[in-house]
């Protein structure tokens, strides 16, 4: 089984690949043209418990997935945590998050808090995941401090979301200690994160 | 999976009850659900195992019952459906 994904941009091709995945083949290949769609794919053939080969010939990347009937989990959801994780996790493609602040917008900062709880629970439900969540300046009190949002992001973690928090700004704030997830990282890695993405969102 | 919500007439209702409520029970804000009408879009969420703990903050807080509504959500197949509940404590 071969799909022609060539030409298509993100998320065309992890659609297209998560669709055979309902459809419980367990061994297919798709065939792209770039190699954010390479990782995409990877990406999706993790969440849904599937082994990956990709082969490069010419301009072309070959993505062949492969699953038994024991490991696949197309159709699984957990519900115990307070947030429950939805069955598909579509990346739409390169587009990353960067938190400044542990808030959305300027003004009344309780609102603006009840925002980003609110903000972080929908995107942690929904299928529109970015590649990764960068936290800056009074952003890294969201990870550390934040126990609702910890809750959404471990979740988001577990879909894929690569999370980076900035350790000059965790010492700062003398939050280092009280990190709960994500990875400490520095001002080089975030700027290949924002370099690298399509879309970058800031709230 | 069933869950309660509590939904607002206005933001500072929900606002100054979710303070209230942190001191004694564990709880989630979420945006109002869209199947459900309410005049706020913040909205307070908890589990079953909770319930006791928020009726007793919320028999204290004292919040007029127009303000307010609260809500057993059962999520079932990717659906969500709502109910309204009453407690009979509260009155």
């Amino acid at each position: 089984m071969k799909i022609d994904a060539r030409g298509q941009n993100c998320p065309i091709p992890v659609i297209m690949a998560n669709k055979e995945i309902e459809k419980s083949t367990l061994t297919f290949t798709v065939l792209v043209d770039n190699a954010i769609a390479v990782e995409n794919l990877n990406r999706l053939a993790l969440n849904k418990g599937y082994k990956v080969e990709t082969k490069e010939i010419g301009a072309d990347f070959y993505v062949n997935f492969v699953g038994d009937e024991n490991s696949v989990h197309g159709n699984s959801a957990g519900d115990s945590e307070i947030v429950s994780t939805a069955d598909a996790a579509v990346h739409t493609g390169n587009w990353v998050l960067f938190m400044g602040k542990d808030i959305i917008g300027t003004g009344d900062p309780v609102l603006g808090g009840n925002l980003i709880k609110m903000y972080f629970y929908t995107l942690s439900q929904g299928d529109c995941l970015p590649d990764a969540i960068l936290f800056m300046n009074d952003g890294v009190k969201l990870p550390s401090v934040n126990d609702q949002v910890v809750e959404h992001l471990k979740v988001l973690a577990e879909r894929g979301c690569d999370i980076l928090v900035c350790g000059t700004c965790l010492d700062f704030y003398k939050l280092t200690e009280q990190l709960q997830i994500g990875t400490i990282s520095n001002m080089y890695d975030i700027t290949e994160k924002i370099n690298g993405a399509a879309k970058v969102v800031t709230l | 999976m069933i869950y309660y919500v509590i939904t607002f007439a206005n933001t500072h209702s929900a606002i100054s009850t979710q303070s209230h409520l942190e001191t004694c029970a564990k709880i989630t804000i979420m945006p109002t659900l869209r199947e459900i009408s309410a005049g706020c879009g913040i909205s307070i969420r908890f589990s079953p195992e909770e319930l006791d703990h928020v009726m007793a903050g919320l028999k204290t807080w004292n919040l007029s019952p127009e303000m307010f509504q609260i809500y057993e959500i059962t999520e079932k197949d990717g659906k969500i459906l709502p109910s309204q509940f009453i407690d009979k404590l509260l009155t």
